[in-house]
């Protein structure tokens, strides 16, 4: 499997910021298999020693982006709709994945660094980004 | 003068392109899944695949310090093509012929055949690596294949009349950046 070729191929106009980061990702820390991206993501998300689970990175991440000012300034009118629609439905009770999903498109918005590597890299082969 | 490895790069860039030997359908034509792409992701896709080639093929090659430059130079290139994909900064034409000139540093297949084609055309070929060693630098070569480009375009003003001068934008230091 090739991480790089798989994600150039899935590569579109919408997706374009997000792949391009993620590939850029990969290169630079020559990951060349899912386990070692998932092993590096692991390491983002150890706190004080303990690898977060699933529940508790997505709380790290609504925590990372709690506060909206700042983030509305570096968005156009069109883009801050699409944000607080993704950051609303955080609220509510949409599964685990739709709640990654949102994340992973609120970072990238928003120019923060991708967290979830492996969702991202499973959800843009899955066209889901 | 050229160097010798960019000299018979262009060279083999040239039979490819009038044979037309490109084998993927993601490099080349710049369409994925028959959707064509926009510039802004050529310009990530092209960048890709050349940042690829130097990291896990030919820059393990480089001694250590052309490839940090190299290296540099690349961060810098993703930095601009981040940029300019954000607020169109820098100019898309300047930033497909820098990375035609990186093909043919490294020996990579061409995918901007027109960019290369017009360059071929004007002859408007940068000095490379070889030659600029610590000028070589995204800065200094974007400045002049800029310069280049804002000559040739005030080549058509004069005859013409018409104002074509693109202006080259100076990147706002304060917007740039990844936040953590």
């Amino acid at each position: 499997m090739n991480l790089i070729e798989n994600l150039k191929s899935k590569i579109s106009n919408e997706n374009k910021k997000i792949v391009f980061e993620l590939s850029n990702y990969i290169l630079d820390n020559k990951i060349t298999t899912l386990e070692e991206l998932t092993k590096k993501e692991n390491e983002l998300f150890t706190y004080n020693g303990k690898v977060l689970n699933t529940e508790e990175r997505i709380n790290y991440c609504l925590d990372i982006i709690k506060y909206s000012s700042d983030d509305y300034n570096l968005l156009t009118f069109e883009e801050i709709q699409i944000y607080k629609r993704l950051k609303n439905e955080l609220q509510t009770s949409i599964s685990i994945e739709q709640k990654i999903l949102n994340l992973i498109l609120i970072f990238s918005m928003t120019n923060r660094d991708i967290l979830f590597l492996t969702e991202t890299y499973n959800f843009i082969l899955s066209n889901k980004i | 003068m050229s160097s010798l490895t960019f000299e018979r790069n262009k060279q083999e860039a040239l039979k490819n392109l009038i044979h037309d030997k490109r084998k993927s359908p993601v490099q080349g034509d710049f369409s994925v899944d028959g959707q064509e792409l926009d510039t802004d992701t050529q310009l990530s896709l092209e960048y890709i695949n050349l940042y690829n080639a130097f990291i896990n093929d030919f820059g393990e090659n480089f001694p250590a310090l052309k490839y940090d430059k190299f290296r540099t130079f690349f961060l810098d290139l993703r930095d601009a093509i981040d940029a300019h994909i954000e607020t169109g900064e820098y100019d898309t034409e300047v930033l497909k012929q820098i990375m035609v000139h990186l093909n043919l540093e490294l020996g990579t297949d061409v995918n901007f055949s027109s960019t290369f084609e017009k360059m071929l055309k004007e002859d408007s070929f940068q000095p490379s690596y070889s030659e600029l060693k610590d000028r070589f630098t995204f800065e200094c070569l974007y400045s002049q294949y800029n310069n280049t480009t804002k000559t040739e375009s005030q080549g058509y003003y004069e005859s013409t009349g018409t104002d074509t001068i693109e202006k080259y934008n100076h990147p706002d230091s304060n917007t740039r950046g990844r936040r953590r």
